[in-house]
């Protein structure tokens, strides 16, 4: 008889990375039951207050609203990987980008989410596929004030009209890079697993059909050109992460009036969900979990 | 496990955990410049490699480092992997009005401090080349002001434990001012006066590594006396290396632009291979045993114990 496992894995990631579209698409797609290598749903948790709302959202074609900052919002999923026979019991917390930008700023993760992370199976970590990592230094002369291109002096005092810089100016990369070097900090056991979803995959499909080499088709290669410290940090300190890296289009399109109604005309709702990693191409956004949980297999 | 990793190591937190208010949080590293205390406790836990980067006010050391840090950002180092650091947030502000968010119109860096003398960027960075995970890395952006103090004091050293712990000394000459028929002597003298009451100060002077950095070179590329000043900066490198050349574990030059004006080429290579000499030594076995011979060397010359 199997056996059933409490696991949790934590959704990390700056707003408007796409989270919560992840956990409300992730719930459609678990109701597939066509492909014992996926993971599905085997049960409905008791409490669907969050969730619930979320998918009838979803189903409409609807943009979903910002998460809470006020309360800890997540779900838990009762699944059954079938090939393997695995149950698994699987709370995934979601908390507002906002709350990961706090935790930046302040320095500090509260106790509660430390304990979490302790206790967690891995990061679901989420980036957004048109943001930009890397520094956006003013190096073209077009962008260049002439004027005040002329000073020769390579430095500036304050008394400039230049706001001085601020936690909230940091790049993307940095909080992110950062808050993963708190994760080291908290968690007890090495390396951490963790899933790099870009969100908003099918922009990347539709733009590199003009923009080829700033959107190359392949999850690992994206991060690396614009997420490259990030990139770096995940790779060199293997005694730290392991990491793999997901294009993942949890909405399937955008939000103009014609886009929803094309997703809307798309007759099995889960598949307008798109997920891309390495040759791999589906709609099974069980994938990060079953990778995380050691489920994944890799030739499947 | 690749050699060089360090699962067992201390973690690179540098604050010890605090509890913050009644709602009893986890603080982590403030991300800013680390102090001496905390560049202590790194140094007790792994092998590091400390360098000072010394040099007349506004003769862009800041603007080098920061541009270390944009290279990993931006993902155009070649020969290193960035593996952390304990001040990402000190990076930032450092290139914070280079960046088109800020708004500055030009790319100018902050000038550093002299309350910011004993303070230290952090680094650690893997080798693309051997794939070792290096020794942490401190970088102590001296501001010109304690330069000319210690200049005209011998015993301001005393207050200078970065200079008196250093592995290596990365001394940069104003390229702006050798192209001045004004200043250029100054600034030469400068340097040379500095490296002088360094072998009289410091312990171990052979095993400090050295490294001559005439920055801001786009000054003289671009000047239309440039053979002349390419000229005096050779001039320069070959007094020092007479005057210096024994004096040290080693004496390099190199010539950077780190920011050049428009139109002017950077010179990435030249501040990577900057990098590369640092962290030469892929185990700081040499660090480590240079240590232990000397306590001016530990942590006694922070004064902390």
């Amino acid at each position: 008889m199997s056996t059933t496992s409490e696991l949790d894995v934590v959704m990390l990631g700056l707003k408007g990375t796409g989270k919560t579209y992840f956990l409300t698409a992730l719930d459609v797609v678990l109701d597939d039951h066509s492909d014992p290598d996926r993971l599905e749903h085997i049960g409905m948790a008791d409490n669907l207050s969050y969730l619930q709302p979320l998918r009838e959202q979803w189903l409409r074609g609807d943009e979903l609203g910002r998460t809470s900052l006020q309360t800890q919002q997540g779900h838990q999923f009762i699944l059954r990987h079938a090939a393997s026979g695995t149950r698994v019991n699987l709370y995934v917390p979601d908390l507002a980008g906002e709350t990961f930008e706090r935790y930046f700023d302040t320095r500090t993760f509260p106790e509660e989410f430390c304990a979490t992370l302790k206790s967690s199976s891995g990061l679901l970590l989420f980036l957004h596929s048109e943001s930009e990592g890397r520094p956006e230094l003013l190096e073209a002369p077009s962008l260049m004030d002439e004027q005040a291109a002329s000073n020769t002096s390579p430095t500036s005092s304050t008394g400039s009209n230049v706001p001085p810089w601020s936690m909230e100016q940091a790049s993307r990369q940095c909080k992110v890079v950062d808050l993963l070097q708190f994760v080291e900090e908290v968690g007890s056991v090495k390396p951490v697993k963790v899933a790099v979803i870009l969100s908003a995959w099918d922009v990347v499909e539709r733009m590199r059909k003009e923009l080829a080499n700033d959107y190359p088709n392949d999850p690992d290669k994206l991060l690396a050109l614009r997420w490259p410290l990030l990139n770096q940090f995940l790779a060199t300190r293997s005694d730290l992460f392991t990491f793999r890296v997901f294009g993942v289009s949890a909405r399937g399109g955008g939000s103009t009036r014609e886009e929803i109604e094309r997703i809307k005309s798309i007759s099995n709702a889960s598949d307008r969900v798109r997920i891309v990693d390495g040759g791999h191409s589906s709609n099974d956004l069980s994938r990060p979990i079953r990778w995380i949980l050691g489920l994944l297999n890799d030739h499947g | 496990m690749i050699d060089g990793d360090e699962s067992n190591a201390a973690p690179i937190e540098a604050e010890e955990v605090l509890e913050a208010g009644p709602a009893k949080d986890r603080v982590f590293h403030s991300g800013e410049k680390l102090a001496l205390e905390e560049c202590g406790r790194i140094m007790y836990a792994r092998p590091t490699c400390l360098v000072v980067c010394a040099g007349s006010g506004d003769s862009g050391k800041t603007t080098f480092i920061a541009r270390i840090r944009e290279m990993f950002a931006e993902g155009s180092f070649k020969e290193f992997h960035f593996a952390g650091s304990l001040t990402l947030c000190a990076f930032e502000r450092v290139s914070w009005l280079a960046t088109i968010t800020s708004g500055s119109g030009r790319p100018v860096t902050e000038r550093s401090h002299i309350r910011e003398k004993d303070e230290f960027f952090h680094l650690k960075a893997r080798s693309v080349c051997d794939g070792r995970l290096r020794s942490d890395l401190l970088l102590n952006d001296l501001p010109g002001e304690a330069i000319a103090s210690a200049l005209q004091h011998k015993d301001y050293f005393d207050e200078l434990p970065s200079v008196l712990r250093a592995d290596h000394l990365t001394l940069f000459l104003d390229s702006q001012r050798l192209a001045d028929f004004g200043e250029r002597h100054a600034e030469r003298d400068r340097a040379k006066q500095f490296l002088s009451r360094l072998q009289t100060v410091k312990h171990n002077c052979d095993s400090l590594d050295v490294t001559i950095v005439f920055s801001r070179w786009d000054y003289i590329t671009r000047d239309v006396q440039r053979s002349a000043h390419e000229a005096y900066a050779e001039t320069i490198e070959q007094d020092y290396r007479v005057r210096f050349g024994s004096a040290f574990h080693s004496l390099q030059f190199f010539r950077v632009a780190a920011r050049p004006g428009l139109s002017q080429d950077r010179t990435d290579d030249a501040i990577q291979s900057i990098f590369a000499r640092w962290l030469a030594d892929p185990d700081g076995i040499a660090l480590k045993a240079l240590r232990h011979p000397s306590p001016k060397r530990d942590f006694s010359s922070f004064g902390l114990r």
